[in-house]
């Protein structure tokens, strides 16, 4: 490449500065200052010449259009980056939603399980007053029934006892 | 000759004095000809009765006993001489228990179906009586001529006396009887006198729609009556015209752990239960879902489960499915 090492410039004509230069980017001081310079260094000419050579091949070549999978590809592309970014998103928004979700879910159990538990009474046991019935019964078949023979259980200690 | 006439005149004494036991049978089997008409006179009898009964139960393979002094005068009636004592005149009744005393009044003589409407009643014979008495036995046996009770029916009185319960396989599981009376125990003081006390409720209308007990249980017991208590308690009184069988009802499920652990499993329609042998007769618990049920009867114990058997499971309300599905699966139910 270029050997810029010898010269001996204060400007720090570079490349870049002398792309600007062509395509006539450069208002008049800088433009003054890069033709001052390209008229005392023949190697800046030279790269002058090189840039030019390149940009006119470039523009002397025929104009093609791009396959359509080209096209395809890019939009493919595209589209992956733009589903990466709704997958982030939406997976954004599942994590919220489940946060939701859960807490609902957690609420909905905790409820239920306070319904059960306060709300409606569970199934409360008894034991069967054995004794009482018996004596209710008695009483009843003694109605119309053998008033010695039904009733002289009631008399009769220690009938049901464990 | 006068050894032939002596002869004659003794023979003739011998047949006439044998004759007389004889004339005496005959009229009594003419007099009893109609068991299930001797039952129900016994049940309308006014006689008198001082005596000593023993009440035995098997309730496995022990037997027990107690004995207790019962009176009848004209229509009124007492049973026990201690702490435990009961009477009254067939619709007005009293149990003082411990100084406890709790009367009861029925509205109207409740009608059973005939002593005969179920069983097939014979006449198995007569015994005499501790006091002396002729006391008239009466079996009931089932369709398959097995006897299932045997009752005795006072002469002298007219009452039921004593009545002996068999199992299926013809065991003595309980009975009712009259024993000689020691001498201290004959109660010669005046009869009790109905003492004031609480009274418990009497009958409710059979339209009650929150009964769970049905008006017909098998082997033909036929609701009598119905009661309400307190705490939600409900009794159901059936007859099948020798046997009475009450059925209470509980809202609350049955505490298993607090009942003896001597009953012998039953199933119900498809609830489990238990049956026991008690002093009043034959006990059957069982639950179904948050309700409890016992039922009470001097019907044997087989009779007493068959009779029960058709009460299916009733279905459960829309509440009660969301607590079984709620609190199932953690055994609070």
């Amino acid at each position: 490449m270029t050997d810029f090492s010898s010269t001996n410039n204060e400007f720090d004509l570079s490349e870049d500065l002398l792309s600007a230069y062509i395509d006539g980017e450069l208002g008049p001081a800088d433009r003054n200052l890069v033709e001052s310079h390209l008229a005392e260094s023949a190697q800046w000419r030279v790269v002058l010449d090189e840039i030019t050579n390149v940009r006119s091949a470039l523009r002397s070549l025929p104009e093609r259009d791009a396959p359509s999978e080209f096209w395809e590809r890019l939009a493919a592309v595209t589209d992956t980056e733009a589903a990466v970014i709704d997958i982030d998103k939406y997976r954004r928004r599942n994590r919220r939603r489940n946060r939701w979700m859960t807490a609902i879910g957690g609420a909905a159990v905790a409820a239920v399980l306070v319904i059960g538990i306060v709300v409606i009474p569970k199934t409360d046991k008894a034991q069967p007053p054995i004794g009482v019935f018996s004596n209710r019964h008695a009483v009843q078949a003694v109605n119309g029934g053998a008033p010695i023979v039904d009733l002289v259980s009631v008399a009769t200690r220690n009938r049901f006892s464990r | 000759m006068r050894g032939i006439g002596r002869v004659v005149v003794g023979v003739g004494a011998l047949l006439a004095i044998a004759a007389i036991p004889t004339t005496l049978t005959v009229t009594s089997v003419s007099a009893a000809d109609d068991p299930a008409a001797l039952i129900t006179a016994s049940r309308h009898a006014s006689g008198n009765l001082d005596a000593e009964v023993e009440i035995r139960w098997r309730p496995g393979k022990s037997v027990k006993s107690a004995q207790v002094h019962v009176r009848a005068d004209n229509g009124s009636f007492w049973v026990g001489d201690g702490e435990w004592t009961a009477g009254g005149d067939g619709r007005s009744l009293w149990v003082s228990k411990d100084g406890v005393i709790t009367r009861w009044t029925a509205e109207n003589e409740v009608t059973r179906p005939d002593p005969d409407a179920q069983w097939d009643l014979v006449m198995a014979g007569k015994q005499m009586s501790p006091m002396g008495s002729v006391i008239d036995l009466i079996d009931a046996r089932d369709n398959k001529g097995r006897r299932r009770v045997r009752l005795g029916i006072d002469q002298a009185s007219g009452l039921e006396v004593s009545r002996e319960v068999y199992s299926l396989t013809g065991d003595l599981v309980h009975s009712v009887r009259l024993i000689p009376a020691a001498t201290d125990s004959v109660v010669t003081s005046p009869p009790p006198s109905a003492p004031d006390g609480k009274s418990d409720s009497g009958s409710v209308p059979d339209t009650a729609d929150d009964f769970l007990s049905p008006n017909n249980l098998d082997r033909g017991f036929k609701l009598l009556a119905r009661y309400e208590f307190p705490n939600n308690i409900r009794q159901s009184f059936y007859s099948d015209g020798i046997f009475t069988l009450s059925i209470f009802e509980q809202s609350a499920s049955i505490d298993w752990d607090a009942l003896p652990a001597s009953g012998r499993a039953v199933n119900i329609g498809n609830a489990n239960g238990r049956w026991y042998v008690t002093a009043s007769g034959s006990v059957v618990v069982w639950a179904d879902g948050d309700h409890g049920f016992t039922s009470i009867s001097d019907a044997p114990p087989d009779v007493v489960v068959a009779a029960v058997r058709p009460m299916r499971p009733r279905s459960l309300s829309e509440t009660e499915k969301i607590v079984d599905f709620v609190t199932g699966p953690f055994g609070w139910n």
